[in-house]
Parts: structure tokens; C-alpha cells; sequence
């Protein structure tokens, strides 16, 4: 995300949302400013902000948007099955 | 590397920035535009990258001005080894913080889109590379891959434009590769709406195996630009452009001329042979003798001591001194002191631009005075008939550029059939014409000059003959019935001769018959003169003898009468009588 603008609030605030809703915040989140960290762009290959990076578990996803379509980010985030063992 | 240019127009001169690529910078009036995006597109293979890369690394090398590539496409290892035949260092460039490469991947099939999202990732890392290097250059190539990467074309449209306006406030001069589109649009997804500044089109295009490279400024904003096709070669020095007349013509223009090599050539050129720095074409069929009169020019140019440089697409070289010296001229001995260098290419061996750059560069190296170009019809072989034009065009302008005298052979039949045919005759100051005349028994050689600029010459059509001294034309010999040649020349010229002694003999017995006329008639003159003084001689007698007898008679009558008058005295008087 970047310096906390208006769609990366609402972005977090989703994301939270879904946390919440959906995988009992079993979840951690790490926020980072890209502006404040140019080279992890260039190393994470970030382009669209926001960006997320489901790091675990496996598959690895990258979720890019404000996390408005819920349904969407449950099927990248595998959360079924996920859930569910 | 920026050329002076005059605006013909009043509006601000737009700063530009030299590229330093080959020919570029001519066509485009000093460069690309400076702290602007300019568009270069084509299809796959044909330069973009490349292009792009040059630019970077020539500002770095030439310019001093740090870069960063932007690629969306390849990796840093595979750019660089990509490169890496053009000399290229870019592991150096990089490691010395003069360039930087930043690989943008997007894959798809990776990324999920959950709702509304902007780029400033992009932007974030562009300006972190251009701050770290102090970057005055960039490349973004091609950043229609974001395309294919993301499925909300909107965003990437609305985040393109607010990149290119990013782009002009960070006053950064930049190219932006994009691929070529179809009917409706320049490039794919239509990057020429936002980049319209400055728009450079590279095409290739592959004729029988051979490919043809050419760039075209479909746009260039603010500046006056060429507007032709260029051809383009890349090559192990990067994109070579040639350049076009459009941009030269300012030549400096000589008043000087040069010897043809042969006599009476010269004297039908005005008196003093071809004009310096001129482009000479000569045409005919073949064994018409093109080459025989490019060997005699070469000749004299070599014995003046210049360099002459001999492009034979035709026949080999050693053929050709062979040929040449069968008509008397060796070059043989030129070739040995270096004055004369033979260049041989098979003309199927590479494409029209490739000939020309190589033609280009063989010139640059030799530094001639004298080119020769043997022959020009025999690229007929790899192009059309307009291609070829252009070439020649091309080539007759970097001549001219370079100041040189040049002599083009070229295969034709008739002179009219090569001004239809290529139009290639409009692109020579002179053009010579050689024919072989059928008679009724034999051939004749003849030379026309079908224009030359610049100075009177003769039209005449000339009988020439190989001699021992290569081309030799013949006197013309012009009688009441027209011009002649060969033997019918001989022939008139025997009647006409035999026409000329008969007028004189006639004239001469008519004299004698005069004279003789004279004569007799003095001789009648003569003796009638003479019968006249016979007869007055004559006469002369008679009338002494008349005078005397009448003298006679006189005395006697006197006589009688004294003895009548005496009878009275008696005859004393007797002794009186």
C-alpha cells in the first residue's frame, strides 16, 4: 500500500472485514508503505497498489484491488479449504 | 551530434536531445524531444528494443546522461546477452551506476483482481530507478504488456496517461516500445494516445528471405522532420540510418570538371569532361562498351594520381582487367599501387539495405575520388523496380554528399525504356547513352549524351570504335544525304569524293576547252591579219605601178608636148628631151 490513501484504507478495512467474516481473523497482516520502501517493489515485483501476498499457506497468491469482491478473494485466498483443513 | 537547422516555421524551437544513434539524429533535425516521450512501434523483431538500448547506452558513453530500462518483457540476463553482440556492455554500465535495468513481470495467471486498484507500484519503482542512477534517459519496453497482464483496461489506460504526464514533469526523455496494431490504430492498445508528441515507425518486412528493414517519423510534433521512409540496418555497431536527400540538399556545388579519359568525349562535354562531384549514368545494352568507358575514366583518374574505387556487381574484377586490357587499357598496375580498389558483392548475397550500408561503408573506408558503380540494373535481382529507385536514389545522394564524381552503369535497352521503365535517369546529372547500330552488314558502335547539366553539349549520336586506346570516338562525317557510319560512311565518303572530282575535272576541261577556243581564234585573228597585210602589199604595188605609169604618161604627154611646141624651132632641142 502506499501512504494510506483513500483506497488503501478502504482496502484494509475489507480486508480486515474478511478476516472477520470468514477465516475467523486467523490471519496476520503485515502493512507495508511501499513509498517509504521503493526496493521492495522492484524486489516483490509490485506494480498495482494495493497489493496483497498471501504468503501461507502454500499456494502463494498475490491479490491486487481494494478487496471490494469478496468472493473473489475468498477463491484466491483458498479459504475453504483452507478453513476447513 | 546534433545538426544546425533553419525552422521555417515561428513557433518555439523544441529542445531535443541527440540520440547518437547512426542517422537518426539527421533525420529527425538534432534528436528526440527533450524531457518528452516519443513512441517507437513495429512489429516483433523489428528493432524496438534495440533501439531503445542504444539510445541509453549512447547517452551514456557519448552524452553522459545515466539511464533506466524500464523492461516488461525480458529479464536482465537475457537483455544483456542480447545485446551483448553490438558491444554493448551493459554488466559494465550497471555495475558503474550509469544504467539501470528494472524487469517488470506480470503474469496473470498469478495475480488476482479483487476490486479497484492504480499503478503507483510502477510509478514508485520508475522514480526510485531514475533517482538512484540521477537517470536524464528512459525506456519503458513495452509497456503494453501491462495489457496482458491485467484485465481492467480502464485502469491501465487511466494510469497510463497519469504515467506520461508523470514522465514530462520528471523531465526525463523517453522511449516507449510499443507493438504494431492493426487497421483502426497505430500500435496494439493504442499507446499513441497518450505518447503524440513524437511517433517513429520501424517496419520490417521479408521479401524472398531477404529482410528489409525501414524507419518512418509517422509524427513529430513542434519540429520539422522528414517525411520519408529511411531504410535501416542493425548492425554490430547498433541501428544504422541512412539518410535521404530530402535532408541534403545543400550540396556544395563545384564548377570544376573531370576528365572522361577520352579526348573527344570531353570536347562533347562542353570542352572539359564530366562535372566534379557529379552523378553519371551509362546506359545501353550489353557489349555496347559501359564498362570500357568506366575504365577509360578510371584510367585517367588514376594516372592523375586519384583513388578510384571499382563496386562490381557484375563481373568479377579479374574479368574485368582482362576485358579492359584487350582494349588497351590495363589497370592492372592502378590496382597494384593501390589508386584503384575493386569491390566484388554477389548481389544475392544480402538485401538492397544491406548493400547500401555496405556500399557506404567500403566508400568511407577507401576515401575515393572516383566511384564506380557497375552495375546498378543488376539489384533489379532482390527489389522491385521502385525499391531499386529508392536504393540508387539513396546512393547517388550519399555520393553527392560525400562529394565524390560517381559513373553508374546501367543494362538497358533503349534510352526511352530506362526513363519509363526505373526512372532512375532523373537522379543523374549526366547521362550517356551507348548503342550498337545494325547496318546491313555489321555493327556500329554510337554514344549519345541524353543530357548532361550544367554545361552545353553535343547531341550528336557518335560512331566510336575500341581502339588500342579504349574508347575512341570517330569524326563525324556529315554529308548532303546525313551523317554516316561505318562502312556506309566509308562508302558516301568515296562517292562524295568521286562526286567532287568529277565537278573538278569538269571544270578543268572547260578551261582547256576555252583556252583552246582562245587560241584558235587568235590564230584566225593572226592570219587574217596577215592576209590582209599580204593584200595591202598588193595593192601598195599596184598603185606604185599605176603612179608610176601615170608619172609616165605624165612626162610623155609633157614630152609630146615640148616636141610639138619644139617642131617649130627645129630640132635643136633633142639633146632636151
Amino acid at each position: 500500500m502506499t501512504n494510506w490513501t483513500p483506497r488503501c484504507v478502504i482496502a484494509y478495512r475489507n480486508l480486515k472485514q474478511i478476516c472477520h467474516d470468514h477465516i475467523e481473523n486467523k490471519c496476520d497482516i503485515e502493512v507495508v508503505d511501499v513509498l517509504e520502501h521503493p526496493d521492495l517493489a522492484r524486489q516483490e515485483q509490485i506494480v498495482a497498489i494495493p497489493t496483497l501476498f498471501k504468503t501461507w499457506p502454500k499456494p502463494e497468491r498475490v491479490l491486487v484491488g481494494d478487496f471490494s469482491k469478496v468472493a473473489d478473494v475468498l477463491r484466491a485466498l483458498d479459504v475453504p479449504r483452507w478453513l476447513h483443513g | 551530434m546534433s545538426s544546425a537547422r533553419k525552422q521555417t516555421n515561428s513557433l518555439p524551437t523544441l529542445e531535443k536531445v541527440p540520440t547518437g544513434i547512426q542517422g537518426l539524429d539527421e533525420i529527425t533535425g538534432g534528436g528526440l524531444a527533450k524531457g518528452r516521450p516519443t513512441l517507437v512501434y513495429g512489429s516483433a523483431g523489428s528493432g524496438k528494443t534495440l533501439m531503445g538500448m542504444e539510445f541509453l547506452v549512447r547517452g551514456i558513453t557519448e552524452y553522459n546522461e545515466p539511464g533506466v530500462f524500464m523492461s516488461f518483457e525480458e529479464t536482465e540476463g537475457e537483455l544483456t546477452s542480447n545485446v551483448g553482440s553490438l558491444g554493448f556492455d551493459l554488466k559494465g554500465l550497471v555495475a558503474s551506476k550509469k544504467l539501470l535495468i528494472d524487469h517488470v513481470a506480470i503474469e496473470r495467471s498469478e495475480i488476482e483482481e479483487t476490486g479497484e486498484y492504480d499503478l503507483e507500484g510502477l510509478f514508485i519503482r520508475l522514480n526510485s530507478a531514475i533517482d538512484s542512477v540521477k537517470a536524464k534517459r528512459v525506456v519503458l519496453d513495452t509497456i503494453e504488456v501491462l495489457y496482458s497482464g491485467l484485465s481492467n483496461t480502464g485502469i491501465i489506460r487511466a494510469e497510463l496517461r497519469r504515467l506520461f504526464r508523470w514522465i514530462k514533469d520528471k523531465g526525463v526523455t523517453t522511449i516507449v516500445t510499443g507493438e504494431r496494431g492493426g487497421e483502426t490504430m497505430l500500435t496494439r492498445h493504442g499507446l499513441e494516445e497518450y505518447v503524440s508528441d513524437c511517433v517513429i515507425f520501424l517496419d520490417t518486412r521479408i521479401k524472398e528471405e531477404l529482410s528489409t528493414r525501414r524507419l518512418r517519423i509517422v509524427k513529430y510534433r513542434g519540429s520539422a522532420h522528414a517525411t520519408n521512409e529511411f531504410p535501416f540496418l542493425i548492425d554490430a555497431n547498433g541501428v544504422n540510418i541512412l539518410p535521404v536527400t530530402e535532408v541534403r540538399l545543400d550540396y556544395p556545388a563545384s564548377n570544376k570538371r573531370v576528365p572522361t579519359g577520352i579526348a573527344a568525349l570531353d570536347v562533347m562535354l562542353g570542352g572539359k569532361g564530366y562535372l566534379e562531384g557529379s552523378s553519371i549514368l551509362v546506359s545501353g545494352m550489353v557489349g555496347t562498351g559501359k564498362t570500357s568507358l568506366a575504365a577509360n575514366f578510371v584510367d585517367a583518374a588514376c594516372r592523375r594520381g586519384q583513388r578510384c574505387l571499382y563496386l562490381a556487381f557484375e563481373e568479377a574484377p579479374n574479368q574485368i582487367i582482362r576485358n579492359m586490357q584487350s582494349v588497351g587499357i590495363d589497370l592492372q598496375p592502378w590496382v597494384k599501387k593501390g589508386l584503384l580498389e575493386f569491390h566484388a558483392t554477389r548481389v544475392s548475397e544480402q538485401g538492397l539495405e544491406k548493400h547500401l550500408l555496405s556500399i557506404q561503408r567500403e566508400t568511407a573506408k577507401a576515401q575515393p575520388t572516383i566511384t564506380v558503380v557497375d552495375a546498378v540494373t543488376d539489384f533489379g535481382t532482390i527489389g522491385t523496380d521502385v525499391e531499386v529507385r529508392q536504393m540508387v536514389l539513396r546512393l547517388v545522394d550519399f555520393f553527392k554528399a560525400s562529394r565524390m564524381t560517381t559513373m553508374f552503369t546501367s543494362m538497358s535497352q533503349r534510352a526511352e525504356l530506362e526513363e519509363t521503365r526505373v526512372g532512375l535517369s532523373s537522379a543523374f546529372d549526366t547521362w550517356i547513352h551507348l548503342s550498337n547500330v545494325q547496318g546491313d552488314l555489321e555493327r556500329n558502335r554510337t554514344l549519345v549524351i541524353i543530357k548532361s547539366r550544367g554545361m552545353a553539349h553535343s547531341n550528336q549520336v557518335r560512331e566510336f570504335v575500341l581502339t588500342d586506346r579504349g574508347v575512341e570516338p570517330v569524326d563525324i562525317y556529315a554529308s548532303a544525304g546525313g551523317a554516316f557510319m561505318g562502312t556506309a560512311r566509308l562508302a558516301q565518303m568515296a562517292a562524295d569524293e568521286a562526286a567532287d572530282s568529277a565537278l573538278r575535272e569538269g571544270v578543268a576541261s572547260r578551261e582547256r576547252q576555252m583556252e583552246a577556243k582562245g587560241r584558235a581564234l587568235e590564230a584566225r585573228i593572226a592570219a587574217m591579219r596577215s592576209e590582209f597585210e599580204a593584200e595591202a602589199k598588193e595593192s601598195e604595188i599596184v598603185l606604185a605601178g599605176e603612179r608610176a605609169h601615170g608619172k609616165v604618161l605624165a612626162e610623155a604627154r609633157k614630152a609630146l608636148g615640148k616636141n610639138r611646141g619644139a617642131q617649130r624651132v627645129s630640132g635643136r632641142r633633142r639633146g632636151k628631151a
